[in-house]
């Protein structure tokens, strides 16, 4: 009798892991079908101005995946994506026909308000605003080259969490049909999806944004469609 | 067969030594209980819930508390603007300093039961106790120093290195670290024996000035400074105008312009130690504050509703409800030792 509890314990056990599996996803950055080397390089948006990028830093969080099985547990987990070192984060999900992938850009807004944080919610990460708290989701820095400013700054610091400008942006991509799924998903986030989407984010009208507020919350409409799944 | 009972109880002996030495150098923080003044309501959130309050953790938030090293040019510390024989607050000055001689925009507020609140700062740009400090550590008009420059300093000094390992059980020096042991010192400044808190314990009887300025109080104050912390911890428009500074108060944060003009109510308690008063120090003294209710236009648009009744008060009531005030000095909480330098 105990032998027989003890085998299907054994089998319980086996079943969890076979039901689990370990999924790399990375990503990486490109504008104008180039990946982004932070070499000051030029490119343009859709409006036809002219920038480089030095920085491009976000936070992905709740990254999972869309399986047929019907129930798939909501993951909780945050990432510090620094696009300068192609970044690959593993996580360990349920199997399943896996249909395509979804995340949140930015940080869950109960992170925001819940104390000192570590790893890579530490503020050390420059990602977090002091004087009005809460996370920098997505941080853009570099030139905007046709500014009649001296010092030709692009700066697009997107964060908020409070209503009516929350930055926090769901995505979701679902695999093509020819897409065939290994364990490794490659995630490209398209900087021209970013100026030119449902906001027109013309960097002459607004070259820095530095805060929570209507701007930022405008330009977060473009979150959801800036990235795709590369092969 | 004796000589080998002999070598076991060797052994034996040996190993209970190196345990004990062992369980020495195990981290054993010594807890502290966190007592809730009687008469005190429960704090909404336990601040304490994921930072356990200990004597370690207390004693190396008390340390960076005091460390003026930790500031850009070595001057300035959290203490330089919340002076401990001031309640907390800057005292006699109407804007706090920063470091190389530069000004802040804002009147440094008492630092006395934050346990008790949520938002901080008089525009409620602090979202938890835990993270206000990296506002004045990194404000250029205040400690003006990088994050990573002082968590260097901090990791440089062996004295810290001590200190976090009794507090946390290693020497893994981080932000979070560091902020949860100032939170637990701060946390820790409760004050609740004045005049007034041994009068409700039957330990002390208001002078006939005092009692009737509590009835004033209870008339005209409480609604907004509710007793017992004196604040009901709202940001509201209490009809002053706009400084220099364009210091719009939570409406900065909030980005709501029916926002303008709302700023942290206050704490009352050691009011006679923190001017002068209001965000920008604009009231020398606790009479010309209630002149500024008395002579108030009551009819101000974004004026806090509680002020819209007319105050009709003589100069002797004015001065009866001072009386009162300076019934919440508390100074077994200015003067005691664990909190002082």
């Amino acid at each position: 009798m105990n032998k027989v509890i003890f085998s299907l314990f054994l089998l319980c056990q086996s079943q969890i892991l076979i039901a689990q599996q370990k999924i790399n996803v990375n990503f990486s950055a490109i504008a104008n079908a180039k990946k982004i080397n932070f070499d000051g390089s030029i490119f343009k948006n859709d409006f036809n101005e002219s920038y480089s990028v030095s920085k491009l830093k976000f936070y992905i969080s709740n990254i999972n995946l869309i399986s047929l099985a019907a129930t798939q547990l909501p993951k909780k987990n945050v990432f510090l994506i620094d696009a300068v070192s192609d970044k690959t984060v593993q996580i360990s999900l349920p199997k399943g026909k896996i249909i395509g992938i979804t995340f949140m850009l930015g940080v869950d807004s109960a992170l925001h308000c819940s104390g000192a944080q570590t790893g890579a919610l530490d503020p050390l990460n420059g990602m977090f605003w002091t004087w009005n708290n809460g996370y920098i989701n997505f941080k853009l820095e570099g030139k905007f080259i046709d500014s009649t400013l001296q010092n030709k700054k692009l700066e697009h610091h997107i964060g908020g969490y409070k209503s009516p400008f929350t930055t926090l942006q769901s995505v979701t991509i679902l695999f093509s049909k020819n897409y065939t799924f290994k364990n490794n998903v490659n995630i490209v986030l398209n900087l021209d999806a970013y100026w030119n989407g449902e906001s027109k984010l013309y960097i002459n009208k607004n070259p820095l944004i530095g805060s929570a507020g209507a701007n930022a919350f405008e330009a977060s409409l473009n979150f959801g469609k800036m990235f795709f799944v590369s092969p | 067969m004796k000589i080998k009972v002999t070598i076991y109880l060797i052994g034996f002996i040996v190993g209970i030594f190196c345990l004990i030495g062992w369980s020495n150098n195990f981290y054993k923080p010594t807890p502290i209980i966190f007592k809730i003044p009687k008469g005190f309501p429960k704090p909404a959130k336990n601040i304490f819930a994921k930072n356990p309050l200990t004597e370690e953790g207390f004693a190396l938030g008390k340390k960076l508390f005091y460390d003026a090293k930790l500031s850009k040019d070595g001057q300035v510390s959290c203490e330089s603007c919340h002076q401990s024989f001031a309640a907390f607050s800057t005292y006699d000055h109407d804007f706090s300093h920063g470091v190389f001689n530069s000004f802040t925009t804002r009147n440094a507020p008492s630092l006395a039961n934050l346990a008790w609140m949520d938002n901080m700062h008089w525009d409620g740009g602090i979202n938890h106790l835990e993270v206000q400090p990296l506002s004045p550590l990194t404000a250029a008009n205040e400690m003006g120093e990088s994050l990573d420059t002082v968590l260097q300093k901090i990791k440089a000094d062996t004295a810290y290195l001590r200190l976090f390992k009794a507090a946390f059980g290693n020497a893994n020096i981080t932000t979070q670290k560091m902020l949860q042991a100032i939170a637990q010192f701060t946390g820790s400044l409760v004050s609740a024996n004045s005049n007034y808190d041994k009068m409700k314990r039957g330990e002390y009887i208001f002078r006939e000035p005092e009692k009737k300025g509590y009835e004033l109080f209870k008339t005209y104050c409480n609604s907004c400074h509710t007793e017992p912390l004196f604040t009901n911890n709202k940001f509201l428009n209490n009809g002053i105008t706009l400084n220099i500074y364009n210091d719009v108060g939570l409406q900065k944060i909030s980005l709501k312009a029916a926002d303008s003009l709302k700023f942290k109510v206050p704490t009352l308690r050691n009011v006679a130690l923190t001017f002068p008063y209001m965000h920008d120090g604009r009231f020398g003294d606790v009479e010309k504050v209630i002149d500024h209710y008395r002579n108030l236009d009551t009819t101000l648009i974004n004026l806090d509703t509680n002020l819209r009744r007319k105050i009709i008060m003589t100069e002797r009531e004015k001065k009866q409800l001072a009386l009162f005030l300076y019934t919440l000095t508390d100074t077994s909480f200015t003067k005691n030792k664990r909190f002082a330098f």
